[in-house]
């Protein structure tokens, strides 16, 4: 099986495979999946570290739990489910612990504004001048989803990374579909928003 | 469709779920609906420039993935199942049909054991013989052996008592079940005198054979106390065998030659319920008696008759006597059942019988 035809085949192909014995068949699934799970941990976690550790145990996870995958399921249905319980589950923990939250300064700008003010804020701080605007939107838009209501968020990063449909989630959180619809169409709006900021703000640099 | 209807929908149709039917419609009302058709271009253009950036995983990240994955699909596996196994098993057990039929069972299968608890089934039993009888000096029940020899019956302890007929029960049962075994020695046994060849026409008992004779050759060059442990072994290798047998009968005369009368009582009791040792065991219980007679003659006085074999006369009184003397009145039951062949006490001469074949009468218990 080379490379290119298993590039082809779908998650839950490989997960079959895996479940045959197929070690390969797995690691093409870590390949695939890696970042954006990491991305979605990292998303509401917010330190790399730990968003890594979070990554290594969803995967492990999937591996402990690969003979209750069904494969009418999607798999990423399946490994976005364990992804977010993972993140819970740290949430819950960090929670207990007293982690800095984001109402909190943040560590990095120990003396500045809370993250929310900073990214809040229609007019940058100094330090961020004159960079390029295609980095900078994209911090714009990190930003503005970290900020978004962790309700809202969950289902953005979940619909935009895990690519998991509307009826999924409204399965894995236990909220009605149209309430996610609802909270996606909310959080669009509130990018929205923020976009539009940047975007007068771009056009004033210029 | 209305611009509520669209509502529902816009979400599903800006991320391509909506079925070709639902989307066509929402096309059209799209195309009449400027409200909707502004609300639909906004989100779509905020979709596409809203692109979270995907953040790089360190490049280890992969083979630190696998190789946890590696470890954790060594390690867990059989735990894991054993949970599973047991979260189903929970998950039934709570099923009320089940939860009755497993009482049934239960309780069936409970009153079957009670049933087979009866004698005739138990199999280990004469291991049990010997391994008691291991005459190492430092064991913890021995000075409670020679105390009840000791004392008069009336201080004889209660729970030694009741070891004993406990022990007896199931040495009776044992020997009851080996009976064939046993007589198919006997019949031997009539025409050899010799214990090694007795054994070894045995056949399939070779090695009970050899082991005898080990223990037979270890008793004469190093005596008793060295052959004790071997005759043990013979017994509890090869039990019911003739071999096992004689090396009870060679190990009863070493335990009563080395003063320790009780245990040798034990297993002349034992080996009086096997055809061919059953003239030699008598005539050795009633020489014990008549020692034990000697030393408390008032625990006789109060003792009745010999059950069945009422008519007897002193010598074939022997057998339940000691026992009776060294124990309290519950003993008496047990003693009883020990000693069924009462008929053929009232024989009086161990050497004539000891010529006659095994008696079918006297067989039947």
């Amino acid at each position: 099986m080379s490379s290119i035809a298993r590039a082809e085949l779908t998650d839950e192909v490989l997960m079959m495979r895996f479940q045959g014995g197929d070690r390969a068949a797995f690691a093409g699934l870590v390949r695939r999946h890696k970042t954006p799970i990491f991305n979605f941990i990292l998303r509401q976690v917010r330190t790399r570290q730990a968003a890594e550790d979070l990554a290594q145990d969803v995967f492990v996870k999937i591996v402990q739990n690969a003979a209750e995958f069904k494969h009418e399921a999607r798999f990423s249905t399946w490994a976005y489910t364990i992804a977010r319980n993972v993140c819970i589950d740290h949430q819950r923990k960090m929670s207990l612990r007293r982690h800095p939250s984001l109402d909190q300064a943040s560590g990095d700008h120990g003396d500045g504004p809370t993250l929310g003010e900073r990214t809040a804020d229609t007019t940058p701080g100094a330090s961020v001048e004159r960079v390029a605007i295609g980095a900078e939107m994209g911090q714009h838009i990190t930003r503005a989803v970290e900020l978004l209501p962790a309700e809202q968020r969950e289902v953005f990063l979940l619909r935009e990374l895990g690519n998991v449909p509307f009826k999924d989630i409204a399965q894995m959180i236990g909220v009605p579909e149209n309430t996610v619809k609802s909270r996606m169409r909310y959080a669009l709006e509130r990018l929205q928003e923020a976009l539009a900021e940047y975007e007068d703000y771009a056009r004033a640099l210029h | 469709m209305d611009c509520e209807k669209f509502d529902q929908h816009v979400m599903d149709a800006l991320y391509d779920e909506l079925d070709e039917l639902t989307h066509a419609a929402l096309k059209r009302h799209v195309e009449s609906c400027a409200r909707c058709a502004s609300t639909l271009a906004s989100l779509r253009a905020t979709r596409e420039a809203a692109v979270l950036p995907l953040e790089q995983p360190p490049d280890g990240l992969e083979d630190r993935i696998l190789a946890a994955v590696e470890v954790a699909q060594r390690k867990t596996p059989w735990q894991r199942k054993a949970l599973r196994g047991l979260a189903w098993a929970g998950s039934h057990a709570m099923r009320p049909q089940l939860a009755m039929a497993a009482l049934f069972v239960l309780v069936i299968g409970s009153s079957l054991l009670l049933l087979r608890a009866r004698p005739g089934t138990t199999g280990t039993v004469p291991l049990r013989v010997t391994e008691r009888g291991i005459p190492t000096p430092d064991q913890p029940d021995e000075p409670a052996a020679p105390a009840a020899t000791a004392l008069p019956p009336a201080a004889a302890a209660p729970m030694v008592a009741q070891a004993e007929t406990k022990r007896a029960e199931e040495l009776r049962t044992a020997d009851s079940k080996t009976y064939d075994t046993g007589r198919a020695a006997a019949d031997e046994r009539q025409n050899n005198a010799g214990d090694k060849q007795e054994a070894d026409s045995e056949g399939a008992a070779g090695g009970a054979a050899a082991a005898l004779a080990k223990a037979q050759a270890t008793r004469a060059s190093s005596g008793c106390a060295a052959a004790l442990p071997l005759y043990d072994d013979v017994g509890t290798s090869y039990p019911g065998t003739a071999a096992a047998h004689t090396a009870m009968l060679e190990a009863a005369r070493c335990y009563k030659s080395s003063g320790d009368p009780n245990r040798a009582r034990e297993l002349f009791l034992a080996l009086k319920a096997v055809d061919g040792y059953r003239a030699e065991a008598e005539s050795e219980l009633s020489a014990a008696e008549t020692a034990t007679q000697n030393a408390a003659p008032a625990a006789k006085a109060a003792a009745p008759g010999a059950g069945a074999g009422a008519g007897a006369g002193r010598g074939s009184y022997a057998a339940p006597a000691p026992a009776r003397a060294a124990a309290p009145p519950s003993e008496d039951r047990a003693q009883k059942r020990l000693a069924p062949p009462a008929p053929v006490q009232a024989d009086p001469s161990p050497d004539q019988k000891r010529a006659a074949p095994p008696d079918p009468a006297s067989n039947g218990y």
